[in-house]
Formats: C-alpha cells, sequence, structure tokens
C-alpha cells in the first residue's frame, strides 16, 4: 500500500475545473517531484490533498479516506504543508512561528518530545536560532523558507508536501535548499511531494517525476529516466501542447 | 404591481452598453404600469392609506439616494438619516422663521443637503470602507444630540411645525391628502428618473469600474475621489430633498424621529429592498413605513417598535448573509432561473450544475 | 492647577471604559475583520444580565461574573450563528453586519428589559479617597484596577499561553493556521468569546456611573471607535492606549474648550482622531498595512 492514493482527483474555483481525473500514488519514504508550467495545477494538486479547495475524487493517505475531511484535520492525520509564497506568520517571532507548527501536538503529547524537535530543527538551521526572538517578517526569502519547512516539520508529519520552494530565492539559495530537503527525508522519516517549476534542481533530489499539464499527469516514472526528461522537454519547449 | 422586477443590468459587473433604446426594455414597460397603477391609487383608498403611501415615497426618495451611494458607489453611508433630517429641518425652519414658499424651502433643503454632501463627503471619499463608516456613524449619532443642544434655534423636544398643509389641493375636487400624495409621487418619479439616467451615463459605467476596484478604475483614467465626491453630493441632495417631503408630509420634524436608529434603518431599507434596485428602494421604505405598524398588531405598546427594529435586523442578517442583492435582486434570479429552466425545457438540455462554492478555510 | 488634575483624572478613569471596549473591538477586528459595531450594546447585554442577577437575590461579583461568563458564550454564539457565514474579505457586508447586530441586539433588550434607566449598584461600595488636594471615588478606583487585571490576564493570556498563540495564529494567517492543523472556527469564536468578556467587564464598569439603559454604551462605543482608530485597530496595546487617550483629553476639553460637554465631546474625539490620523493613517501604534500575497 503506498502512503497516498490520489484517483481520478478532480479541483475546482468556482465553476471552473482545474484538476482533471489525476491519478497519483507516492511511496512511503520516497521524494516525488511534481512538475509542470505555470498554471498546470500543481499548487492545486497539493491544496486539493489539504482539502483546502473543492475536490471530488477519492484521496486515501495511510490507508484514511481523505474525504470530507477539514484542512486542519487532514494536518493533524500527518500531512504537513508548506504553502506557496511560505505563509509565515509575519507578526510572529521566528521561535513562535517554530511553535505553532508543533501547537497540534502539544495538547496530548508531552513537551518534552516538542523541545528535543525544536533543538534539532535549530541544529539543522543555525540561522533560525540565530534570529529567533525577531519577527518572522525580518528574514530573508531563503530563511522565511526554511522557516516554513521547518515550521511544518515540528507537527511530525508523515508526508510533506512543498510547494514552490525555489519561488524568489537566488540560485544559490534554492540548490542549498534542495539538499537540505534532501538530507531531511532521512532525519525526519518523511515522504515528500515536492510541487516545482525547477525541473533541474527537483529532478537532482527526487526518485520519481510527475508531469503535470493542464491539469493531467501526462507522464510519471522514475526521475533519472530518459522519457522524463524528453517529456520535460516536450512540456517546456511546445512539443507537448497538443496534449 | 405583481409583475415579474425585471432589470437591464446585471448585478455585480460592469456591462457593455445596452444598445436597445430604453423605452423597449421590460424594466421601462415595468415603470409604466407601475406609475399608472400609483397614478389611481389616490381614488381608490382611503386619507389615511394615502398619508402613509405619501411617506412611502418621500422615504424612498432617501432610500435611493443611499442606492446611489452603497449599490452603485460602493460606499456604504450609515448616516443618511441625519442628511435627510438635516433636509427636512432646513426646510421647515425655512418656512416658519423665513416665511418661505413651500418650493423655494425645497430649494434651500436641497442648497443644504449639497453643502452637508460636500462638507462630509470630502473626507468621505478619501477614507472609504470602515472609516467611512464610522464616520457617518458618528454623525447620524450626533444628529439628535445637537437637536437638543440648539434647541432655542430648532425647537428643541417640540420641534418645528407647519401651520398649514405644505401642498393644499388647488382644486375641490382632490382632498389635501390625494393632492399631496400625487406631488410627492410625481417628486419620487422625477428622482428615479433621474438616478436612472445617472448611472446609465458615462459616469455610471466609470462607477461600476470604482466598485470592481480603484486600481481599475484608475488605470482607466477615471478620478475616482472627483467621481466619488460628485456621487456623494448627489445622494446628499436627493437625501435632503426626501427628508423636506417627508416633513410636508407629517407637518412636523422633531429629533425624536432621526435617532441612529433611524439611519440605520435606512440602510436596511437600501439593502433589503436592494441596493441596486429602484424598485427595491421603494420596497424598503415600504417596509421602513408599514413594519412597526404590522409590529404593533403583534405586542401593543413600546415593545412593538422594538419588535419592529428586531424584524429589520433578522431580515438585513438573512440579506447580508444569504441574499445580498435583496428583495427585488431575489425577484430577478427567480425570474431569470424561471426563464432559463422553460429554455432548457425547450432546448432538451441537460440542467446546469448550481455553482456550490464550498471553501473550508479562508 | 489642582481642578486641572483633577478632570483629567476623572476623564483617564473614564478612559479604561472606552480602553476595554476599544480593545474587544481590536481583539474582535484582528480576528474576524469586522468592526463590530455592537460591542456597545454586548456590553450593555452584560450590566443587564449583572443586573438581573443582582435583583434575583445574587451577590453583585457572582452576578458580575456570570455576566462575564454569558457574554462569552453570547459571543462564541453570535460568531458560530451568524458573523462566520459572512466572506471576511466583503468589507461592506461586515459593517452592514455589525450594523445588524446593533440593531438587533438594541431591539432584543429593549423588548427584555424595557427603556426605562435603572440604577445599577457600584460593586465597589461608596468611599472617597482625597489625596493632594485630589478626589479619588470607590468606584473610580475599583473600575480602574478591574478594567487594569483584566487587560493583564488579556495580555498574558495573549502572549503567553499556546491559546492565545493559536488566536493570534488563525487572526494572522487563517489559511497557514489550517495547514497547521487548527480549526479556524473554533479559535475564532474564541477570539470572539475573549473580546465580549472584555467588553462585558467594561459594561459592568460604566453602568454604575453611567445608569443602565439600552443606550448606556452609544457615546462609549463612539469614544472606543475613536480610540481605536487613534491607536491603530491592529495593536492591541494601541487600542488600550488611545482609550486612555481619549478619556483624559475629552475631559479636558469639555471642560474647557467652550460649546463641548456631555455628549458633544464625541465631536472632539474625532477631531483628536482626524488630527492624528491625517499625519499617521495607520494610528499611533498601527503599522501601515501592506498588500500581502
Amino acid at each position: 500500500m503506498s502512503l497516498l492514493e490520489i484517483e481520478g482527483l478532480r479541483a475546482r474555483y468556482g465553476r471552473v475545473e482545474v484538476l482533471h481525473a489525476v491519478d497519483l500514488r507516492v511511496e512511503e519514504g520516497s521524494i516525488v517531484a511534481l512538475l509542470g508550467a505555470n498554471g498546470a495545477g500543481k499548487s492545486t494538486l497539493l491544496r486539493a490533498i489539504c482539502r483546502a479547495v473543492d475536490t471530488s475524487g477519492s484521496c486515501r493517505f495511510a490507508g484514511m479516506d481523505l474525504d470530507g475531511r477539514s484542512t486542519a484535520t487532514v494536518a493533524r492525520l500527518g500531512i504537513g504543508h508548506v504553502p506557496e509564497g511560505r505563509g509565515t506568520f509575519t507578526d510572529f517571532s521566528v521561535e513562535e512561528n517554530l511553535r505553532i507548527g508543533a501547537i497540534s501536538r502539544t495538547s496530548f503529547r508531552s513537551r518534552s518530545a516538542v523541545q528535543t524537535d525544536l533543538d534539532l530543527i535549530y541544529e539543522t538551521f543555525p540561522v533560525l536560532r540565530e534570529f529567533r526572538r525577531r519577527p518572522a517578517a525580518a528574514l530573508s526569502g531563503g530563511q522565511a523558507q526554511m522557516l516554513a519547512v521547518a515550521r511544518a516539520l515540528l507537527a511530525r508529519p508523515r508526508l510533506l508536501l512543498v510547494d514552490e520552494p525555489s519561488l524568489g530565492l537566488a540560485p544559490l539559495t534554492a540548490r542549498d535548499l534542495f539538499e537540505r530537503l534532501s538530507g531531511l527525508r532521512d532525519a525526519w522519516e518523511l515522504t515528500i511531494l515536492l510541487a516545482e517549476q525547477n525541473a533541474k534542481l527537483s529532478l537532482a533530489i527526487a526518485d520519481r517525476a510527475v508531469l503535470l499539464s493542464r491539469g493531467r499527469v501526462v507522464h510519471d516514472g522514475p526521475s533519472g529516466d530518459l522519457a522524463t526528461v524528453d517529456a520535460i522537454h516536450a512540456d517546456y519547449l511546445g512539443g507537448g501542447a497538443g496534449r | 404591481m405583481s409583475a415579474p422586477v425585471v432589470h437591464t443590468e446585471p448585478t455585480g459587473r460592469a456591462t457593455a452598453p445596452d444598445i436597445r433604446p430604453r423605452y423597449r426594455t421590460p424594466g421601462f414597460w415595468t415603470a409604466v404600469v407601475a406609475v399608472a397603477i400609483a397614478v389611481a391609487v389616490p381614488f381608490l383608498v382611503s386619507d389615511y392609506d394615502l398619508f402613509n403611501l405619501s411617506r412611502v415615497a418621500a422615504v424612498a426618495i432617501g432610500v435611493a439616494s443611499l442606492n446611489l451611494l452603497t449599490g452603485f458607489s460602493g460606499q456604504v453611508s450609515l448616516g443618511q438619516g441625519a442628511t435627510f433630517g438635516i433636509g427636512g429641518y432646513a426646510a421647515m425652519m425655512a418656512i416658519r422663521y423665513l416665511e418661505w414658499p413651500v418650493w423655494v424651502a425645497l430649494l434651500a433643503a436641497i442648497a443644504v443637503g449639497a453643502l452637508v454632501g460636500f462638507v462630509i463627503g470630502l473626507p468621505a471619499v478619501r477614507m472609504g470602507g470602515f472609516n467611512l463608516g464610522l464616520l457617518t456613524i458618528v454623525i447620524a449619532a450626533l444628529f439628535p444630540v445637537l437637536l437638543y443642544r440648539f434647541s432655542d434655534f430648532t425647537g428643541g423636544q417640540a420641534g418645528v411645525t407647519l401651520a398649514a398643509p405644505a401642498f393644499p389641493s388647488p382644486t375641490d375636487s382632490l382632498t389635501d391628502a390625494q393632492w399631496s400624495y400625487l406631488v410627492v409621487l410625481t417628486l419620487l418619479v422625477l428622482t428615479i428618473a433621474f438616478l436612472d439616467q445617472l448611472v446609465a451615463r458615462r459616469t455610471g459605467r466609470a462607477l461600476s469600474l470604482i466598485r470592481a476596484g480603484r486600481i481599475l478604475a484608475v488605470s482607466n483614467g477615471v478620478d475616482v475621489e472627483r467621481l466619488k465626491l460628485q456621487f456623494f453630493v448627489i445622494s446628499s441632495v436627493l437625501a435632503a430633498l426626501g427628508g423636506a417631503i417627508f416633513a410636508f408630509v407629517l407637518g412636523l420634524v422633531v429629533p425624536e424621529s432621526y435617532p441612529l436608529v433611524f439611519s440605520i434603518t435606512l440602510l436596511v431599507a437600501s439593502v433589503v429592498g436592494g441596493s441596486r434596485s429602484w424598485i427595491g428602494a421603494i420596497l424598503g421604505a415600504a417596509m421602513v413605513v408599514y413594519l412597526p405598524s404590522l409590529a404593533s398588531s403583534v405586542i401593543p405598546g413600546e415593545a412593538s417598535a422594538y419588535l419592529a427594529q428586531l424584524v429589520f435586523a433578522v431580515v438585513l442578517g438573512l440579506c447580508v448573509i444569504v441574499a445580498s442583492s435583496g428583495i427585488a435582486g431575489a425577484g430577478r434570479r427567480l425570474a431569470s432561473s424561471i426563464e432559463r429552466v422553460l429554455r432548457e425545457r425547450r432546448a432538451t438540455a441537460p440542467p446546469t450544475p448550481p455553482s456550490t462554492t464550498r471553501e473550508e478555510i479562508r | 492647577m489642582i481642578e486641572f488634575l483633577q478632570i483629567g483624572l476623572d476623564g483617564l478613569m473614564t478612559g479604561v471604559v472606552y480602553a476595554a471596549l476599544a480593545l474587544a473591538l481590536g481583539v474582535v477586528f484582528q480576528g474576524t475583520g469586522m468592526l463590530n459595531l455592537s460591542q456597545g450594546e454586548l456590553a450593555v447585554v452584560a450590566a443587564y444580565i449583572a443586573w438581573s442577577c443582582v435583583q434575583a437575590g445574587i451577590p453583585i461579583w457572582p452576578a458580575i461574573a456570570i455576566a462575564v461568563v454569558a457574554s462569552a458564550a453570547l459571543g462564541t454564539a453570535l460568531y458560530q450563528g451568524v458573523v462566520r457565514f459572512v466572506p471576511p474579505h466583503r468589507e461592506d457586508s461586515l459593517m452592514t453586519l455589525g450594523v445588524t447586530l446593533l440593531l438587533g441586539l438594541n431591539a432584543i433588550i429593549s423588548i427584555i428589559w424595557g427603556t426605562d434607566p435603572r440604577g445599577f449598584p457600584s460593586p465597589f461600595g461608596t468611599w472617597v479617597v482625597h489625596l493632594a488636594g485630589l478626589r479619588l471615588t470607590s468606584q473610580q478606583i475599583g473600575g480602574v484596577v478591574l478594567v487594569a487585571a483584566t487587560m493583564l490576564v488579556m495580555a498574558l493570556l495573549f502572549t503567553r499561553t499556546t491559546f492565545g498563540l493559536r488566536l493570534r495564529a488563525v487572526a494572522q494567517n487563517p489559511r497557514s493556521a489550517a495547514f497547521l492543523g487548527l480549526r479556524s472556527g473554533l479559535w475564532l469564536s474564541a477570539g470572539w468569546a475573549a473580546a465580549c468578556a472584555v467588553g462585558a467587564v467594561a459594561g459592568v464598569v460604566a453602568a454604575p456611573t453611567l445608569g443602565l439603559s439600552p443606550a448606556m454604551m452609544t457615546v462609549p462605543l463612539l469614544m472606543a471607535l475613536a480610540a481605536a482608530n487613534l491607536g491603530g485597530i491592529g495593536s492591541r496595546v494601541g487600542v488600550v492606549v488611545g482609550g486612555l487617550i481619549i478619556g483624559v483629553l475629552t475631559a479636558i476639553g469639555g471642560r474647557y474648550i467652550p460649546g463641548l460637554g456631555g455628549d458633544l465631546n464625541v465631536v472632539f474625539a474625532f477631531a483628536i482622531v482626524i488630527a492624528v490620523v491625517l499625519v499617521k493613517p495607520a494610528g499611533l501604534f498601527g503599522r501601515e498595512s501592506v498588500v500581502r500575497a
């Protein structure tokens, strides 16, 4: 059984359907890159998994049906979402942002586990420890993205959805971030579904690549596969327009 | 009056200019029929009913002036009742103390309305949104206080009264009430015709750009503040006119006619009737006039006024939550959906699914 | 000089009511984006509930506690029953909704309790303190202490507890909060409850001085709106300081500026607001708003 099993998933904004019967499986422990041009439906797919848009079709996480659950419940089941544009609480301090990440845990698990995780985060991202008293608004783009990822991690998710992490980052910063994501998978026992426009960066760390075009899956295969690279070229360079 | 309310312009978006001549639109004919019925009414009902209908017409002018603001230029004013009251006081005091003729007093009310609109509008259009609401609610709350405060001038609790009817009947074949009703009705029709032309003209389309978004309007070369100020002043003028007529119909003005709740009630009438419909303004005004007397037949005494107020609140709440285009809008939607169902049945096309937008989070 | 100080001091004592009401406005605004024009009426409801409890033979302090708890429940009910159905970005709808609640609550109060003014017993006794020529009544001192204690509790609640952290998170970015497992509806209604509890304290503190009537809080509400604008409605500290400033300045203005006094002090309060807002549109403590994606 895969950790995430999606069948015939459709999503709509008002009357406009933007995802048309998407099928997708994500195996536990893998990194799956979700590629595609602007408007292909990558972000919508992530939001659909989180029930943040109108959806229909089947979506099962660790054997549980997500249909009819609220966004908050889906998060509590163990799906972390790093939204596009990071969604950090800019008025909060960095540490408050991290603590709010763990907020759904504190009610029934011990505080010490959260504290251990917080220390682990500060070890992984020393810059966050350095700035922990500052407001999140004062962070640079790369730091804010790290904060957003770290905040999601503190909820101890099994599946992490990351939406366009390289957006607005300098190339070097983006590369550094992707390398960290790869390391985080092992350290935090994660499964990662990564929606990203930057195919090169994503393919470097992903096990599998799924290519979306106009709300449909047009390719699904191992990331090292030549076919993947061809498909991406076809999509980005205009060959895939007729599909 | 049971003809379906059809309006030529769908709500909520800027439409292309309607190229049909106005006399060919269903709305025009609805209006003609409505006016014809309204003209026939005075010969069918009692003078007391006519008095109430005259009040409805006067209040409708005030509500229509508010529609111009809320419905067509996107500004929510909570102080229209105060402007309405100022118009009433201006006209009554001009007659009582300056002994001006009625029609000149009406002009005086209009002038005062323009002045008030300009003075309030100048800061108001810059503020917009919540601050505009704040400014206007303060004005509405202070108006009765000021009336009591300067009671040497305003007559205080006793207010200002007219010695003789403002619109005495010129012929023996009509009673004063019949004549007065016809005069007020004429003024209402003129006001609505004027407003309808105003929002249909170029400025009306510029206004829909303003509602659609300030940036869009500015990039289309619309001077937003100037236009909003223009409309604020026009709206105040009409509110003052309506207030003056209302005072003439009643024959008196007293501070207790214009508490904060009255200003709010006008807003209720505008929203509930349908803030983008002139017929909605009349329906809303009818509610303002008749609901309290309906309520007093349910509970006697002081509580009845508050029962009416509670009904207003509930209806307004429902309008805000469920039907944001008011009674007139609901009627329009009903008419168009019936029309669509009939058309679809004829074409035997599968019905379009209703658009459901469910958002779990904001 | 003594008279000037006395008037300023009295103004400060009145200002705490404005500050508490403004805080309630601020908490609701930050959470729901709504200017809750019915906050004054909610405070009146609280005062009437306390009064009814006293009439029923309950001692004054338990009566106040009951009123505060009932107000919090009422706030939750209003959010869950009405406010959550209005989309948060519709500024005009929210404004109209505020008016709706004002109208409805005012009607309900008038129907249940009538419009005749009633005396409300001071929970603080009737002694007077003289200090360096200044005069303070027990009602003033007690009112300030009670409001200050409430503010302290609120400040601790918002900044030191996870309850407050959740409230603030949902208020600031409901979408992100949902992705972290926070149910925004639940926490926004908690925010309404907190706001209404603070408003209830304002109501019972104001009632002995103003006399209990449905219109009791109209002027304090306008003053609180001025205070919220002055301090910046996005800042909890700002609205409280704004309330105190409005209280002191209107008391002094009402005494020394000819023609002012009584309800007309509201005019003065808004003149101050307009003067400040022209220089600093977001208020004294507010941050200039930026467009957030």
